[in-house]
Parts: structure tokens; sequence; C-alpha cells
């Protein structure tokens, strides 16, 4: 048995309503030495996620009393460090692909092979317990990647990984921004591996994987007895005593957390539980998030003095789709490593499918491409990835021409929307929009604009102003 | 007939794996969807839409079972019977049931040999 398996009692809930089906995995997953609890439809699954608290979930999507999909929707509400790892069956690979658009780990296609079965659940538990944890954590590329891969080659990446050579020298505080899904934590792990810390642990924490009770104890520990009868805790601080704490999410502690562990960052030092002696602390720390810190500080999530100590040096992630080239030689890494776990060879990425992955936006960046890649993977034989194995609305949206004529329409619209107005008027209108069209998000819209975040908070109190 | 109906090499290391509890499970979960799909058509006269919808849910956990012993067959009868139920097509799923019964059948039969052979 497993490290990793030896301790999953009750943090695996298999949900599957055809018994005999339950029943085999629950007998695959036992002989590999997980223990899991079961439910066989959505309703009973929502009451055993409130009883354990799983930190996987083998969900089937089509139950008899709800569809699967709400049942991952509110699981992942409530607890968003689950791993949910879809099961469905040939033929609805759509929906399991729009689950993983929406959040699942990863899917699964009948009929569950044991090996197949068995590496899911394993590295469902195991990223699950890397982000949960305060344990010493080990970060990883996905599929164990080599890091020059992962890197690439585009300008984008090449001038990031200087800039990380740069910063891991120094002591200063790291906040690495990107969207879901880019490797902000890859590369938080490279800040590390290249620091004077590199031989003392890198600790991360996700606080939004924990209510404020359990935060506080997995930042500061648990003295026994003070919580229940909680086995003692070092906590995250302590542990990364020496090293780096990787504090994934940092708006989504509560201010009073916040201000406590400014305390301690200034103080070197803090008080596990009263009466008890100071316990010295020397840390780098490293953020990440989705995220800008400026707006969570302007929205009162994340307090001033908090924002001022982790937003020194920020380092952002592109997106996949701003990365060129990059996206083939990560497909083809990828490909082979997927392809070798299914028991299959795929080593070359043809030219259209090369193709179509350059002018696919990647949303959900290297995990939708990984998620891509098994699919491809799991239905078809290599050792070429071809056009006709990626998905459907991939596939006519690469190939779908963008036609002059609506772009004609747009500038003549556009020329007649600006008409009669100033040049401050049009770039008030410009800058506006772009903040629209960005949910309201000032850094987002200002990377859009290639302007200064500043600069739009400054013209935006003018104008308001203005107004009044 | 074996080799149509399954992949006997699959469905072995299957019932092997689980024992004759896993057979009489899925002997058990077989005549589950069989009657469930029997019940769902003759409802589908009276209320088209429920019945059809009724029958589709069988169907698709009919071929889940189908899909984990390595029934090809069956696998493909009831993928086409659930898209006929898709589209509305009562006449289509109302001719593949005979063929999907009988091939449940068939493979009852099988599962109940295994369980025979090896206890």
């Amino acid at each position: 048995m497993s490290a990793d398996a030896s301790s999953s009692a009750g943090q695996l809930l298999l949900v599957e309503d055809t018994p005999s089906l339950l029943m085999l995995y629950r007998t695959v997953l036992n002989r590999a030495g997980y223990s899991s609890i079961s439910a066989t439809n959505g309703t009973e699954a929502l009451a055993k996620f409130e009883d354990h608290r799983p930190g996987v979930i083998m969900l089937d999507l089509m139950l008899p009393d709800m569809d699967g999909m709400a049942v991952m929707r509110q699981i992942l509400a409530k607890q968003p460090s689950t791993r949910v790892i879809v099961i469905t069956a040939n033929g609805s690979i759509d929906k399991a692909l729009e689950a993983t658009r929406k959040g699942a780990h990863e899917f699964l296609v009948k009929p569950l092979g044991d090996q197949r079965l068995v590496a899911a659940v394993a590295n469902a538990l195991s990223e699950f317990r890397t982000q949960t944890g305060a344990a010493k954590a080990l970060l990883h590329t996905p599929y164990d990647l080599p890091l020059a891969d992962f890197l690439g080659n585009s300008d984008v990446m090449r001038h990031l990984t200087q800039k990380i050579k740069a910063v891991a020298k120094s002591m200063a505080p790291v906040f690495i921004l990107g969207e879901r899904g880019t490797g902000k934590k890859t590369i938080a792990r490279m800040v590390h591996e290249q620091s004077q810390r590199a031989t003392r642990p890198l600790v991360s924490i996700n606080c939004s994987a924990h209510d404020s009770d359990d935060l506080e104890a997995a930042l500061f520990g648990i003295t026994p007895g003070t919580l229940g009868d909680r086995a003692e805790n070092s906590g995250a601080l302590k542990n990364a005593d020496g090293g780096t704490l990787l504090l994934e999410n940092p708006q989504d502690m509560t201010l009073e957390l916040q201000a406590r562990l400014v305390s301690a960052l200034q103080a070197g030092s803090f008080i596990p539980a009263a009466g008890s002696a100071p316990v010295p602390i020397d840390i780098r720390l490293i953020s990440c998030a989705r995220a800008h810190p400026t707006e969570e500080m302007h929205a009162g999530r994340l307090s001033e003095d908090l924002y001022y100590r982790l937003f020194v040096i920020p380092l952002t992630m592109p997106p996949l789709s701003k990365r060129g080239d990059d996206i083939v030689q990560l497909a083809t890494s990828f490909l082979a490593r997927i392809a070798r776990q299914e028991g299959k060879t795929f080593t070359i990425v043809s030219d259209d499918a090369a193709n179509i992955l350059l002018k696919h936006q990647w949303h959900g960046n290297i995990r939708e491409l990984i998620n891509v890649l098994r699919h491809a993977v799991v239905l078809h034989q290599g050792p070429n990835l071809t056009s006709e194995m990626l998905p459907e609305d991939m596939i006519t949206h690469a190939r779908t021409p963008k036609s002059n004529v609506h772009q004609d329409d747009a500038l003549k619209g556009f020329e007649a929307a600006i008409k009669g107005l100033t040049m401050a008027e049009i770039e008030q209108r410009a800058v506006m929009a772009a903040i629209e069209r960005h949910a309201g998000s000032i850094p987002q819209a200002a990377r859009e604009l290639d302007i200064a975040p500043s600069t739009i908070y400054r013209k935006r109190d003018v104008w308001t102003k203005s107004k009044d | 007939m074996t080799a149509r109906i399954c992949d006997q090499t699959q469905l072995d290391a299957l019932l092997n794996l689980g024992g004759r509890a896993l057979c009489d499970q899925f002997v058990a979960d077989l005549g589950r969807c069989q009657a469930r799909l029997t019940e769902a058509l003759g409802l589908a006269s009276a209320d088209q839409r429920q019945g059809l919808e009724m029958a589709r849910c069988a169907l698709h956990e009919l071929r889940g079972i189908a899909l984990t012993v390595g029934a090809t067959s069956l696998t493909r009868y009831c993928a086409k019977a659930e898209a006929f139920c898709d589209l509305g097509h009562i006449k289509e799923v109302l001719e593949a049931r005979t063929e999907i019964l009988a091939t449940c059948d068939a493979l009852t039969v099988l599962i109940n040999a295994y369980s025979e052979r090896t206890s």
C-alpha cells in the first residue's frame, strides 16, 4: 500500500448509481489500498460530502435524481479544492469536456481500466493534499514535464524565465499572477528552487480551500487540546521556517487573519496559542492568485498592510494563447506522456492539428490542452495526432474564415460611434469599454490597453469628479 | 456465440476480480435494467415523452454495464436506441428492444456460467 493510499479513509467518495459498477470500482480501489465511501444518487452524494468533506470524488454524470453536473457545481462551491473525477460513457465526451471546463479535475471514459482508475485517484488525492495540506509540498509540472518543455521558447516565456532567475536570488516577496491553469504553482517552485533557500522547505497553503478557523490552524498551527481532539500541527509558518511559504489566493483570508499574518511577518515571530512562547520565523513569501491584488485591495478584500507585504515583485504567467509555438511544443510533450499513461503511443502532432491548436483560444489554458489531448488519446490510435482527433468545435472555429465584410461593418460602426467626440471623450469610452469587457477588472483592462492600472485609476477619479 | 456477445477475456478478468458477489450483482443489474426498459416502453404508449426519457435512462445504465464487461454489440444497440429516444423515434426504439433484451439474456447466461464454473 502506498503512503498516499494508506490514509485515504474518508477522502474518497464514489458516486455511481449502478450497484455492480460501484462494487467493481470499490474492489479495484480497495485492492490498491484506497478505502472509499459511496453514494448512489446526487442527494446522497451531497449529504455524504457534507458529513465527510472528501478531497476526491468520482462522479457519474448521469444520476437518477439530479444532474451530475449540478452535484459537481454544489460541491465545488463549498470546497473548491475538491478534485472531481467525472465518469462518462463513450459518446458523452462532450459533456465530460464541459465538466472539465467547469472545474472537474479530469474525466474517465467507461470501461475504466484498473490501472487508469487507480492512477487517476492517486493523482487526484495527491493534488488535493498538495493544495490543502500545510505539510511540505513538492510541486511538480503537470505529468512531470521537464521544466524546459514547460517553459517553452516563446519571447514572453523567455522574458519571464530571465525575470525568475533575477528575482529568485532576492529575498523580496513575489506575487505570481495568471489565469486559471497557466502554471502559477510551477513558477513558484522555480523561484524557490533557484533561490538560496532551495534546500529548505517550500510549503504551500491555499487560502480558498479552508474555512477561517481551519486556515488559521493551518497557518499558525494547533496546540493539542486547544481545538477539540485534533492532533498537534505546527502550521505552515513554522514548517516553512528557513524556506518559502507559497500563499495561494491570500485575498480569501479573513481580514482578521490577514492582520495576524502581517503582525507575524513584521515581528518575525508569532505566538501559536495564548500563554505560549513566541515562535521565531524566517520565511520568504510567494503568493499567487488569479485576481489582481490591487483590485482586491480596492475592493476591500485584501488589507492594505498585507498587499504591500505581498505585492512587491509581480510575475505574470501568460495565457496559453499568447505563447505562440510553445503550444505545439507543450502539446507534443504532454501527448507522449498521456499516451504512455493510457498504454498507447503518440509521438507526433501533425501540421494540420498544430494549426488548429495554434488558432484555439485556450480559455482553460494548460489544463484545457491536457484535457483535449487526453480526449484524443483515449479515443484514437497513434502515433500521429491529426486534426480529426480534436474536438469538433475547435476544428470548426479554427477553419471559419474571418469575414472582411464583418470587419468593414465593425469599422463603419466604430467611425459612427466616435463621430463628433473629442479625443478625451474617445479615450474615456475606450477605457470604460475595456473595463466592461473584463468584468470590471482594471488591471486586466490596463493590460489590454497596454497602460498602467494606476493610469486608469487616476483617469477614472478625474472623470468621476468632473461628473460630480 | 460468446465472442459475439462479449470479450470473454475481459469478462473473466472482471468477474475474477469481484468473485461471486460481483457476478450476482451484474446479473441483478442486467435484470433490473431490462425490467426498467420494458416498463418505460410500456409507459411510452400512453406518454411518449416521459416513457422515452425513462427508456433512455435505462439504456444509458445498460450501456455502462455493457461497456464495462466488454459486450460490444449490446453497447452498440444501446447507444443507437438512446439516440432514437433523444429523437423521439419510438418505433425504432421498440424495434431495438428485442435485440437488446435477447443480448442481455445471453450475457446473463454467460455470467451465471462463469459463476457456476468457479464456485
